[in-house]
């Protein structure tokens, strides 16, 4: 049984390692390069030249990354749909696994061999990719503290994804016994459970850092958003929250359309839609508040902006994946997937021995 | 050796058109004491057919004293037309192509001999029984 | 020898909502060819894959060489199963189908299997999918015979087959009856191969067992009965009509005879397996149909 498994994924393996060794040459005659070029010239362009050139440049030199972060987040997809899938549904659209359920192959034996072999070869061939990729990509995610824009596409991830694609596509084409309608929900639903994933699942395993600041209205000395501590943190949300608990605005802004937003009568009185009315006047020069202001009378009208805003006791608050959780979401992640993949596969097993009938 | 075929569309039982055609093969002496008939295997291979009806067969042929089954060997035929018969079939063979030619000379067609020829045979057959 | 090759009680299955066989009850005694006769979707496939264990049944049960199938390795071994269009592998050769039924089954006659390849002058080397579907049909049935079943099933094995390839599998097959103790149980359409090859017969109607018996048996108590149209007579006693055609005179019935007609006016003629079959075939699209038109007999 063994020897049939691997007689039908020869090919395609042979392909597939083809593949993986062209990246592999690609990523190993730039990778080096890029990485001394980020360690040398880009971490001492304070010193000798213009940063802005030479960050320029390095991006240049790095000018495919999309492309591989873009391949390792599509050939788990890619290894379900077209080895996955087909695993059981082309079998039983051409018949042929009636020559292989006999009485020394049993179903289970059948199916057990040759989940395995293809998720085995599967895991084996995206580890090796993302490994590669990774390493490749370290020192643009260092230059462009990017450490968590392509989480999915990096270290273990994507052996999970692929794992969990191959059993979702095996389970799948023993259900619709069609190859082809096998493929195209497989896409489908690895969609799905990766929103559903990240949305619901992930944010209440490992809970987020927060900063938290007294809003202060915007000004010229005074940055609107909150920053996170390094520049290489996730950040999931910035709001700003009432003393209520409600959101009332993002990144800075508490008006209509996230800008800092608010009407003046012309006797002083302000009010921030959506937040209330200032308990103070604004002190309105005669041509108006955006007429050509004297120092002294936009300092006047900044202050009591600021006191206005004061009154309404606002929070800002950001919400974070700081850098140290970037390996335990990375476990957190595979270990929901490989489970989800584990699951699927007995299911997928089950359901052939007990229901194909 | 005789080689059997089967009319599926002659409404004859498919084991009597092989006793049939042993029957005929032996009157004109294509089969003669001795011979062999081909094995049961070599026949349903041949013209896939049951293997039962050829067994069928070769026990009727049997039954009549035609053929003679050989414990693992065969069946072969004992009976055999004499030569003298066999000797006499070619004027009466020739008699009957004249007949045909001077039928066709007289403007019969294809159906009007063979009919012709039934119904003389019939009433013959008649007559003499 | 005494256990029958299949015996079925109430057999049944469903897919979803519609039922593809129903009530089945039948016994073929072991030894037999067996014809399985019935239009498209009658429930001939179904039949066959839970003969060979590939389908549960969803009512009744079913027993194959005396056992449950497919119940265990043993039982497998015993069945050997020849699917329609000869499902293999396009891209193995056929050495690689033999040695993957030589890896699978206990069983197993490779030189058998190698001297009928060569018979049909096929280089073992060459792939399934470049086979004509002729070779495709002998090759699947080689290494469905060099398992060494004690009964074979075949579904619809010639359909896709012209004539000569037809015959050639059909002799194949035949040539192994011959040479060893084995049951068969094939499916066809085709009435004219069925009456070469068969010697016992079963009608599949509309998911349900019309008529199942020795096809000789089955001509001899089958008779065509031609007599005038009588009003209140519908046939002769002892007389069972499986189908009726008349005119305004004229009354012709296929019946099943379970005893001799008796009364007079009545021209007895036997029957040939054709007009058996499409008699009983007649008698379920009719009753499927419910037509007015077709309760005008008495």
């Amino acid at each position: 049984m063994t020897w049939l498994a691997w007689r039908q994924l020869r090919t395609q393996a042979a392909v597939a390692v083809a593949l993986l060794a062209a990246v592999a040459i690609m990523l190993v005659l730039t990778g080096p390069h890029l990485r001394h070029y980020a360690d040398t010239v880009v971490n001492t362009c304070g010193a000798h030249h213009d940063c802005r050139s030479v960050t320029a440049n390095f991006q240049s030199l790095a000018h495919l990354r999309h492309v591989y972060s873009l391949l390792v987040s599509v050939v788990p997809v890619l290894l379900g749909v077209f080895w996955g899938a087909p695993l059981v549904a082309r079998e039983l659209e051409a018949g042929t696994y009636r020559l292989a359920w006999t009485p020394r192959v049993t179903r289970v034996r059948w199916i057990l061999v040759r989940l395995a072999m293809v998720a085995l070869a599967a895991v084996a061939i995206t580890g090796l990719l993302s490994v590669a990729v990774t390493w490749w990509q370290s020192p643009v995610d260092r230059v462009n503290a990017s450490l968590f824009n392509n989480f999915e596409a990096r270290d273990v991830v994507p052996i999970a994804y692929v794992a969990f694609c191959v059993a979702l596509g095996a389970l799948l084409g023993a259900l619709v016994r069609r190859t082809v309608a096998a493929m195209a929900a497989t896409v489908g639903c690895f969609a799905v459970v990766r929103y559903v994933v990240q949305q619901y699942v992930q944010p209440n395993l490992l809970a987020p850092s927060q900063l938290i600041r007294h809003y202060r209205a915007p000004s010229r000395a005074y940055s609107r958003t909150l920053t996170s501590p390094n520049p290489a943190d996730w950040v999931l949300s910035d709001n700003v929250v009432a003393p209520s608990g409600n959101v009332i605005g993002q990144y800075g802004g508490i008006g209509p359309n996230g800008t800092f937003g608010f009407n003046v009568s012309p006797n002083g009185s302000a009010v921030f839609s959506g937040v209330g009315r200032c308990p103070n006047r604004i002190p309105v020069p005669p041509g108006g508040i955006r007429s050509h202001l004297t120092t002294a009378q936009a300092h006047a009208i900044q202050a009591a902006i600021q006191r206005c805003v004061d009154s309404f006791h606002l929070r800002e608050v950001l919400t974070y994946q700081p850098t140290s959780h970037y390996w335990p979401l990375q476990w957190l992640e595979t270990g929901i997937f490989a489970a989800l993949a584990v699951a699927l596969g007995a299911a997928c097993i089950w359901w052939v021995r007990r229901r194909l009938r | 050796m005789i080689e059997f075929y089967l009319d599926a569309k002659s409404g004859v039982a498919p084991y009597l058109q092989l006793v049939h055609q042993v029957r005929r093969a032996l009157k004109l002496g294509a089969l003669r004491a001795g011979d062999q008939l081909p094995t049961v295997r070599e026949v349903v291979t041949r013209i896939a057919i049951n293997p039962n009806t050829v067994f069928k067969a070769y026990r009727e042929l049997e039954h009549e004293g035609l053929v003679a089954a050989r414990a693992g060997v065969g069946t072969f035929v004992t009976a055999t037309t004499s030569d003298d018969v066999i000797a006499t079939l070619v004027p009466i063979r020739h008699d009957l192509e004249q007949w045909l030619v001077r039928a066709r000379a007289a403007g019969l067609d294809e159906d009007s001999i063979e009919a012709l020829f039934r119904d003389t045979f019939r009433s013959e057959r008649y007559v003499a029984s | 020898m005494s256990e029958a090759a299949i015996e079925t009680v109430g057999l049944g299955k469903r897919y979803q909502r519609r039922w593809a066989l129903e009530d089945c009850t039948f016994r073929i005694p072991r030894g037999h060819v067996v014809g399985l006769v019935g239009p498209n979707g009658a429930g001939k496939s179904t039949l066959l894959n839970l003969a060979a264990g590939l389908l549960a049944p969803s009512a009744g049960s079913i027993k194959v060489l005396g056992e449950q199938p497919a119940r265990d390795a043993a039982q497998l071994a015993r069945v050997g199963f020849v699917p329609q269009d000869a499902a293999l592998y396009g891209w193995l050769s056929i050495e690689g189908h033999l040695r993957l039924g030589e890896h699978c089954n206990p069983q197993w006659d490779a030189k058998a299997a190698h001297a009928r390849l060569a018979e049909l002058g096929l280089s073992t080397r060459q792939r399934a999918g470049k086979l004509s579907g002729g070779q495709r049909a002998q090759l699947s049935l080689t290494i469905a015979l060099a398992k060494c079943p004690e009964l074979l099933l075949l579904d619809e094995p010639v359909a896709s087959l012209d004539p000569l390839a037809r015959r050639e599998f059909l002799g194949l097959l035949m040539s192994t009856v011959a040479g060893r103790d084995v049951s068969i149980v094939l499916s066809s359409h085709l009435v004219s191969d069925i009456e070469r090859v068969c010697d016992y017969l079963i009608v599949l109607v509309d998911s349900r067992v019309r008529v199942a018996g020795e096809i000789e048996e089955l001509l001899a108590g089958h008779h065509r009965l031609i007599g005038l149209r009588q009003p209140g007579v519908a046939a002769p006693a002892n007389q069972t009509v499986i189908a009726a055609r008349e005119t305004d005179r004229q009354r012709m019935l296929v019946v099943r005879s379970d005893g001799p007609v008796v009364e007079t006016g009545w021209e007895i003629e036997s029957i040939n397996l054709e007009d058996l079959v499409l008699a009983y075939m007649g008698e379920g699209a009719a009753r499927q149909a419910q037509l007015p038109t077709t309760q005008a007999a008495p």
